[in-house]
């Protein structure tokens, strides 16, 4: 009896608390790195990409950034080296073989190496989004380098 | 059963003979005795590396201390005094590893005893040994000493009798001069600064030059030994030491690669955190920099450190890993806005990283930590400041 009741108590509470935790009115910004890429560099990018939206949206101003944006995530997931993330580019491509062309494929692999673990951050970032009233967005690098490409254009609504 | 128990034993065995056969190829003398101002020589053999260095007692300056035989001039001591040395060496280990061994050497330094006609000008290198008076040398003399004596062919003749080298300073930053200073005593006890007469002798001719008395560093830190020589006697051994400071710290001594890189920490002969050969290219690499580059870079060796000795820790110490770029990033992104100086602009901990990382070792130690934080997500912190671990007051 006294475990159900802590189990429910737990079950009430939890909401509570996430939601203690939720500014809905701020945006959270997620960034997850591309192919070859360590953790230091991924830190790196997040940062290139906070200061990209400070001076995109904020005129450069880190407290006028804070008031509207909740946090900026690195989702990190790490390089299993060159040849490994290609290899597992290619085994996804050809799971679907009338699928595959090779020549599409090419300029789209480096891109798609990490979507397997992708997809466990995306789902991992899906409960937040839920709990988000705004998005969760889930900004994937272009490779090499995460070079970042995204513009005021392309996102105006979300800052 | 029985063979494969023949086998196991077999093995083990070999193993074992394997190993302490390696040890033992590693062979060092771990007491000596000596006298003050002699020079002394620290011997070892068997190993493919070597490196000295100084545990305790009076500072002495090791020459060659990357070498199987290291030397020094024993300390003046007024009382019997120990000095510990300790030798670091790499030796072929099982199966084509290396593997690094210590050991201690005691060297117990004698006070000098003065006999009655022995003089302070002894050598103090041991290997010289003072010339009796040489009524053959008469010719060459003379001219120096005593000018009556050419005339007076029944006086006893003046002869050479030894060189004192003295330098100012014993200790010199790269690129300063120094004056040095050689006294003659003659065979009749008198004396005479023969300094501008004698014939240098020193290994590292790119180390040193002297010239009218002065003895000036190039860029090289080393340590040498420099000695006189006049009318074949030689002077006592003077070990000089060279090092560099920049900013006013100052540089450990390039330590030897083999030693260096047989471990993962490697030689970190200051015990301030980061890898001599590392905080050496900092400093050589951000000089002429602003300094908040020494700092941030100094600061990411010391992160990289914890990842070599917990790889395992990863999630526990990431944050401090990556403080050197959360502060790098206040520097270069968002000082102004907090009233600060926007002082870098450029990555300084991917550079350094990448001088941490550089065995293959090291570099899977990293990547062991770099995988358990995979899959993670991580907050980027508002406040990067905070991350600085150095004094930022001085950068306002």
């Amino acid at each position: 009896m006294k475990n159900i009741l802590i189990t429910l108590l737990i079950c009430i509470v939890s909401p509570i608390v996430a939601l203690a935790e939720i500014d809905e009115r701020k945006t959270d910004i997620y960034f997850a790195n591309g192919i070859l890429t360590d953790e230091g560099n991924a830190t790196a990018n997040t940062i290139m990409l906070k200061n990209a939206v400070k001076d995109e949206f904020y005129n450069g101003s880190l407290i006028k950034m804070q008031k509207r944006i909740g946090k900026v995530t690195e989702a990190y997931n790490s390089t299993h080296g060159e040849v490994a993330d290609l290899y597992e580019s290619m085994q996804q491509k050809l799971s679907d073989p009338d699928d595959f062309n090779i020549q599409e494929y090419l300029p789209e692999f480096l891109q798609d190496a990490h979507t397997r673990d992708l997809t466990i951050q995306v789902n991992a970032c899906s409960f937040q989004v839920m709990t988000c009233t705004k998005a969760c967005n889930l900004l994937n690098s272009t490779p090499p380098n995460n070079y970042l490409n995204f513009s005021k254009k392309k996102m105006p609504q979300l800052f | 059963m029985k063979l494969l128990h023949l086998f196991l034993a077999l093995f083990t065995a070999t193993f074992f003979l394997a190993c302490s056969s390696d040890k033992e190829q590693l062979q060092v003398e771990t007491n000596l005795t000596t006298n003050s101002e002699d020079m002394v020589a620290l011997q070892a053999s068997g190993a493919l590396a070597y490196s000295w260095r100084q545990l305790s007692g009076t500072p002495v300056v090791l020459i060659n201390a990357n070498s199987a035989t290291a030397s020094f001039i024993a300390p003046s001591v007024s009382t019997e005094e120990t000095l510990v040395f300790e030798l670091e060496a790499v030796t072929v280990q099982f199966q084509n590893k290396n593997i690094t061994l210590k050991k201690q050497v005691q060297v117990t330094v004698h006070p000098k005893v003065v006999s009655a006609d022995s003089t302070d000008m002894n050598s103090t290198s041991g290997e010289v040994e003072l010339e009796e008076e040489q009524s053959n040398e008469t010719n060459t003399t003379t001219n120096e000493t005593n000018t009556t004596a050419e005339t007076n062919t029944t006086q006893p003749t003046v002869s050479l009798k030894s060189l004192k080298l003295t330098l100012e300073k014993n200790s010199l930053n790269v690129d300063t001069n120094t004056a040095l200073r050689v006294v003659a005593t003659y065979s009749d006890n008198s004396t005479k600064d023969v300094t501008n007469e004698v014939e240098w002798i020193y290994a590292d001719k790119l180390a040193i030059d002297i010239k009218n008395n002065v003895l000036k560093t190039f860029h090289k830190d080393t340590n040498i030994f420099i000695q006189a020589s006049l009318q074949n006697i030689t002077s006592n051994a003077v070990a000089l030491e060279i090092y560099k400071e920049i900013n006013g710290h100052r540089l450990p001594p390039e330590p030897n690669p083999a030693i260096n890189n047989a471990t993962l920490l490697g030689v970190d002969s200051n015990d301030n955190g980061v890898r001599d050969d590392v905080e050496r290219w900092i400093y050589e690499e951000y000089k002429e920099k602003h300094p908040v580059h020494i700092d941030i870079a100094m600061q990411a060796g010391r992160a990289y450190k914890q990842v070599l000795e917990t790889p395992e820790r990863a999630l526990e110490i990431r944050e401090n890993v990556n403080g050197a770029l959360f502060c790098a990033s206040y520097y270069q992104f968002d000082a102004e806005e907090f009233g600060d100086k926007k002082l870098i602009n450029e990555r300084i901990d991917a550079p350094v990283k990448s001088k941490y990382f550089n065995t293959k070792e090291r570099n899977d130690v990293y990547w062991q930590y770099d995988t358990l934080l995979s899959g993670g997500s991580y907050d980027l912190p508002w406040d990067m400041k905070k991350y600085c671990d150095f004094n930022t007051s001085t950068y306002k």
